[in-house]
């Protein structure tokens, strides 16, 4: 029974594609992971591995759809690697990597169809987290966290001598700074729970010969309620409000068809195996967007991922 | 007193024999720096320009301003055997049809004066050269 429930979810997860629009290419990691910015117990490591893939087909004019015929879609696949440790009991370090598969961009242009693709590693991410409030009943945590992503991927991805563009290049080639608070609360004998996440991160402009380029600051604020559906499986109906501020070129010129402000539903589904494990998959379905100028958008994201536990403490016998 | 006048006579005398022969070793070394930074000028003539190897003439577009989305193309006249040639725009799509010929065009995050650079090398160096290409907003 729990294995149809699960199948039924992952299956609404997969294909509930709304006609509705998201946040378009752009160079560097999407912002993944699982969900999960808690801090750990000390001596404690929590791995997860996912794979995502993205695809951004529609072209917006601030709120509304638009029709542009020549960039027809844009997509990529996604490999990621994250750690988590507990370095002391209120102290964690998280760091990712991850690895684009292949990121493109499928373009008609004077009734040629083009393929602009690229592959290669992403930036790195390493975040230090603070767990200041922390509770048993009910189950509650507070954590302050504030990372840094290095651009230490591809950046100077060619074809045939030609360089592609930003937008298409597997990491972001500057340096970006953020700070995050998350806050989890759950009654033990209550089924719900409920989380909510506030992100915020500058970047570093990027001066590489002729480019200069800064990406606008970015303002996440997620709200999510969290559902027990049995022992090993939980449902977390996540809202996401992304905000992202245009980018400026040279001579601090901000670039009038970059930064949006969009609304996601993030459908999550968790089931936990032998303790220790568990199978994440969740989708990145835009429900409300308004672009700057004109933006290719996204359609739909979807991502699955495999979480494990382990712990470094002496068991008392 | 007249033995001191004689010997303060030898000593000028002295001196004013060094200086001269100071004055021709100063000259000659300026003669002989004069003859080495000459050869220098006829040893770097014989040798052959770098353009013979390695040159890049000229840039050339079909347009220099373009609408969003519409499409370029650009070309760089090269001279120079084992030529690599490198492309990279600081805004904008380029795509390669053949070594020296790309098309490019812009879309709506890439309106400006855009800026694309052709590198090219072998084994004499690298020389590059630039040209701007302005995107409007298409109305």
């Amino acid at each position: 029974m729990r294995f149809y429930i699960f199948i039924t979810f992952t299956c609404l997860i997969c294909f509930s594609v709304f006609n509705a629009a998201g946040q378009c290419c752009s160079a560097g990691n999407p912002m993944g992971g699982d969900d999960s910015y808690d801090g750990l117990n000390k001596n404690n490591l929590r791995i997860y591995t996912f794979y995502k893939n993205s695809l951004s087909k529609d072209y917006y004019h601030f709120e509304k759809k638009y029709d542009i015929p020549y960039v027809q879609k844009s997509y990529y696949d996604y490999g990621n690697l994250s750690l988590t440790y507990g370095l002391f009991s209120r102290l964690s370090l998280h760091t990712e990597l991850g690895y684009f598969i292949d990121k493109a961009q499928e373009v008609n242009i004077n009734k040629e169809n083009e393929k602009i693709k690229a592959k290669g590693l992403g930036d790195l991410g390493l975040n230090i987290r603070y767990v200041v409030i922390k509770t048993v009943k009910p189950i509650s945590q507070l954590v302050f966290s504030a990372g840094i992503k290095a651009p230490i991927g591809s950046f100077k991805e060619e074809i045939d001598g030609v360089t592609i563009p930003l937008s298409l290049q597997p990491s972001s080639g500057a340096f970006k700074y953020n700070a995050s608070t998350f806050y989890f609360r759950k009654r033990n004998d209550r089924k719900f729970g409920w989380n909510s996440f506030i992100h915020y991160e500058i970047s570093q402009t990027i001066e590489q010969g002729y480019l200069i380029y800064r990406y606008g600051n970015y303002f996440q604020f997620a709200l999510a309620g969290i559902y027990t559906i049995s022992k090993n499986f939980n449902f977390i109906a996540n809202t996401k409000l992304e905000w992202r501020e245009k980018d400026t070129r040279e001579l601090g010129i901000k670039i009038e068809s970059t930064g949006s402000r969009v609304i996601f539903f993030n459908p999550q589904l968790m089931y936990s195996f032998k303790s220790k494990w568990a199978i994440i998959i969740m989708s990145d379905i835009p429900m409300y967007k308004y672009v700057n100028g004109y933006q290719l958008t996204n359609k739909f994201s979807i991502q699955a991922g495999l979480r494990t536990n382990f712990s470094f403490c002496k068991s008392v016998q | 007193m007249n033995t001191q006048f004689r010997l303060l006579y030898i000593i000028l005398t002295h001196l004013i024999f060094i200086y001269k022969i100071f004055l021709k070793v100063l000259l000659a070394i300026f003669i002989i720096s004069l003859l080495f930074v000459s050869c220098r000028k006829e040893k770097e003539k014989e040798e052959p320009a770098p353009s013979d190897n390695l040159a890049l003439d000229s840039i050339i577009t079909t347009k220099r301003t373009i609408v969003v989305w519409e499409e370029i193309y650009i070309t760089a006249y090269t001279r120079g055997k084992n030529l690599s040639i490198k492309w990279s725009a600081n805004h904008g799509s380029l795509l390669g049809t053949d070594s020296s010929t790309v098309k490019y065009w812009g879309c709506n995050s890439c309106i400006g004066l855009n800026t694309i650079e052709c590198k090219v090398s072998n084994e004499y160096g690298t020389v590059s050269d630039t040209i701007m290409i302005q995107v409007y907003q298409q109305k």
